[in-house]
């Protein structure tokens, strides 16, 4: 058998042509990117625009977060709702007011101690936090997951007083929009003032509010129509000088003969005025629309535009509500307009004895009958169609004023004080916050 | 001599051929033009499509960024850095009013080609927050304007002075065009609004947002063509007193 001989490979000579057209495919690569260095240009631009775009629509999209949580209830941290008696409303975590109306800021003023509340948008959801007095600084929060693929934006707010000084009703928001969220303690809702972000933008507006009563009833219990306690004692009692009356009715004031009237110190009768013609009982057509003077008058607009506003609490009381029902709402939204669609019955007296109090009294309008039964405290401000005083409530006491758009009566004893404090703080601190116009600006 | 190395005695052997043959030449040239003339018509087109190119760029960004500075200080017109006295306060019979809501033309919903309108910049230049002498002062001044003759786009940079935002020598505006709408929304004060006008008439919110066109071709081609168009909405409304 004869061994076939296989001749020895030639010795190969590749790696050198390889190298060759590697390195003409290198040069092609940049002829090719130096021709297209406009398009590169061009998209850079493009991008750069995208990113202030989304910036700036992202700061509006904070101050818009602030102005409807200004206008919310009792909220936790992370900005969520609360029924937790610790938990204060956005209002008064960031705002003290002062006894004009005006607004102080809660905490440091400057740029690295401020709170600062935010959020971060990613993958569709929203984690906010609303760092409380005990934790100014947002970061690190353990609650929070920051998007690791650098996707999402982000927010902070800040406040200003209006012109750095105080004005009643007033308030500055400066919002801080990133187009990126960043991380950590450079991250956009951080103290930090030059986060690492894409791009960032602020916008300042100026908010007022929109008082919920446009200026205080003249008497501690008013009635479009009659108030008639038939042979019920009424003990009515006005130490405000401003204001002087104790019942204002369009009609006849009828009750026992040994009720009493306390007029302010001074004063040479009763502060009892009947019958007087400027007090209409809107038609029950007319009851909470836009033709209703009554409403207008007291409240300073419209029934239909005041119920629209951010800041009010709606409750439907189309089955009765009780005392149990307003004493959560008054928990859940502290400091705000309650409006009851229905018939409000103060059946029990709560806990603390006490609906309201002087720091948060109640700011309430039922459009049905508010009907007195048990022997409690009230304190605040209540507006019904009609108000009836009956059963166990002759113990009951209204601390405030009441109104009614059509009649008052009463089968047992109603003790009502009027109290300007009480109603200063309704007048001064209740409402809504909205935008004021000509305020919307970019720091220069 | 070797047998085995062939060839006739006595005749001398012929010496291996080195080079091309002029066949060979021909042909090697041949093939060399084919590659040249393509190479050079393909070299031709890309410095052509290199050339517009870069006019549509330019033409484009020229186009962009005047959309752009429009639309960002139309954005804020009637900014007013006092906006606050607007409030009315518990203490004071009547809210001041913005003095800078001046627009001219006030609306414009078929569109227009010069817009004048005033904003607050007191707060420039690192002053503090709120500064403004409620004035109408030379810079709080500003508007756009289409300089047909030069086929630019102006901006008013102090009242009488209109500087030129687009380059003449790049590109020729063709068509400069603000559509201007507004709407009166009632404001719902009922009895106790502030009067803010010797007539007592009923307050409006005016709503007012912008569609800005603009059109170009480059100087050197004219068939290099980009329009831009930006809707806004004017953040700053505006209140005022309108009679039925």
């Amino acid at each position: 058998m004869s061994r076939r001989t296989v001749p020895p490979a030639p010795p190969r000579t590749g790696m050198a042509a390889l190298v060759v057209v590697m390195v003409l495919f290198f040069i092609m690569a940049m002829v090719a990117a130096y021709t297209n260095r406009n398009l590169v240009f061009e998209q850079r631009t493009t991008a750069n625009s995208y990113r202030a775009e989304r910036a700036l629509v992202t700061a509006d999209g904070g101050v818009d977060w602030a102005i409807s949580m200004l206008n919310g209830g009792r909220i936790d941290i992370n900005c969520q709702p609360s029924t937790n008696a610790a938990d204060t409303d956005f209002r008064r975590r960031y705002l003290n007011r002062t006894s004009t109306g005006a607004y102080t800021l809660v905490g440091s003023t400057d740029d690295a101690n401020t709170l600062y509340p935010g959020c971060i948008s990613s993958a569709g959801n929203l984690t906010c936090i609303c760092p409380t007095q005990a934790a100014p600084n947002p970061d690190p929060n353990p609650v929070r997951a920051w998007p690791i693929d650098g996707g999402g934006t982000a927010f902070r707010v800040r406040r200003w007083l209006p012109g750095l000084q105080t004005r009643s009703g007033s308030m500055l928001l400066e919002a801080r929009g990133c187009a990126t969220t960043g991380t950590g303690a450079s991250s956009c809702v951080s103290a930090n003032s030059l986060p690492a972000v894409d791009a960032q933008t602020q916008v300042r507006t100026t908010v007022g509010l929109v008082r919920a009563m446009a200026s205080p009833p003249l008497a501690a219990l008013t009635a479009a129509g009659a108030i008639n306690a038939g042979t019920s004692e009424l003990r009515i009692g006005n130490p405000d000088a401003a204001s002087g009356l104790t019942a204002h009715a369009g009609a006849a004031i009828t009750a026992a003969a040994s009720s009493r009237y306390a007029g302010p110190a001074g004063s040479a009768d009763d502060g009892r005025l009947a019958n007087d013609a400027a007090l209409q009982v809107p038609a029950v057509a007319d009851r909470y629309t836009a033709a209703d003077r009554l409403f207008r008058g007291t409240f300073g607009m419209d029934a239909p535009t005041f119920r629209r506003q951010p800041a009010l609490v709606r409750i439907d009381c189309s089955g009765g509500c009780t005392t149990a029902q307003l004493t959560t709402a008054l928990n859940n939204a502290p400091g705000r307009t309650l409006w009851l669609d229905g018939n409000l019955t103060i059946d029990i007296a709560p806990v603390t004895g006490v609906i309201g109090s002087s720091a948060e009294p109640v700011m309430a309008i039922v459009t049905g009958t508010l009907a007195v039964q048990a022997a409690t405290e009230l304190v605040g401000f209540v507006y019904a169609t009609d108000i009836q005083w009956s059963g166990a409530a002759g113990g009951a006491l209204v601390r405030g004023a009441l109104m009614a758009a059509n009649g008052f009566s009463a089968s047992a004893t109603a003790t009502i004080r009027y109290d300007a404090d009480v109603l200063d703080v309704i007048r001064l601190g209740y409402g809504s916050f909205v935008r004021t116009p000509g305020s919307w600006g970019r720091p220069n | 001599m070797n047998a085995a190395s062939g060839g006739a005695p006595g005749r001398q052997r012929r010496a291996p051929r080195r080079g091309l043959s002029i066949v060979e030449l021909m042909i090697g040239i041949t093939i060399g033009l084919f590659i040249l003339a393509g190479a050079t018509v393909v070299m031709t087109s890309q410095i052509g499509d290199t050339r517009r190119l870069l006019l549509e760029a330019q033409v484009q960004q020229d186009v962009r960024a005047t959309a752009d500075l429009v639309a960002r200080d139309l954005r804020r017109a009637a900014y007013w850095a006092q906006a606050w006295r607007n409030v009315w306060p518990a203490s004071l019979p009547l809210a001041l009013t913005n003095p800078y809501t001046t627009m001219t033309p006030d609306t414009a919903p078929a569109g227009t080609g010069s817009l004048v309108y005033d904003r607050s910049m007191d707060e420039a230049d690192g002053a503090n927050i709120g500064t403004d002498n409620n004035l109408v002062d030379n810079t709080d001044r500003t508007g756009f304007r289409y300089n047909a003759t030069a086929r630019t786009i102006e901006m008013l940079v102090s009242i009488g002075n209109w500087q030129t935002l687009t380059d003449p020598n790049v590109l020729e505006v063709t068509a400069f065009n603000i559509v201007l709408n507004s709407r009166n929304l009632a404001v719902p004060c009922a009895d106790q609004c502030p009067v803010l006008g010797p007539t007592n008439c009923p307050l409006v919110q005016v709503v007012r947002d912008a569609s800005v066109v603009i059109s170009a071709r480059a100087v050197h081609d004219q068939s290099v063509r980009r329009s831009v168009r930006t809707n806004l909405r004017l953040r700053n409304d505006i209140v005022r007193e309108v009679c039925p």
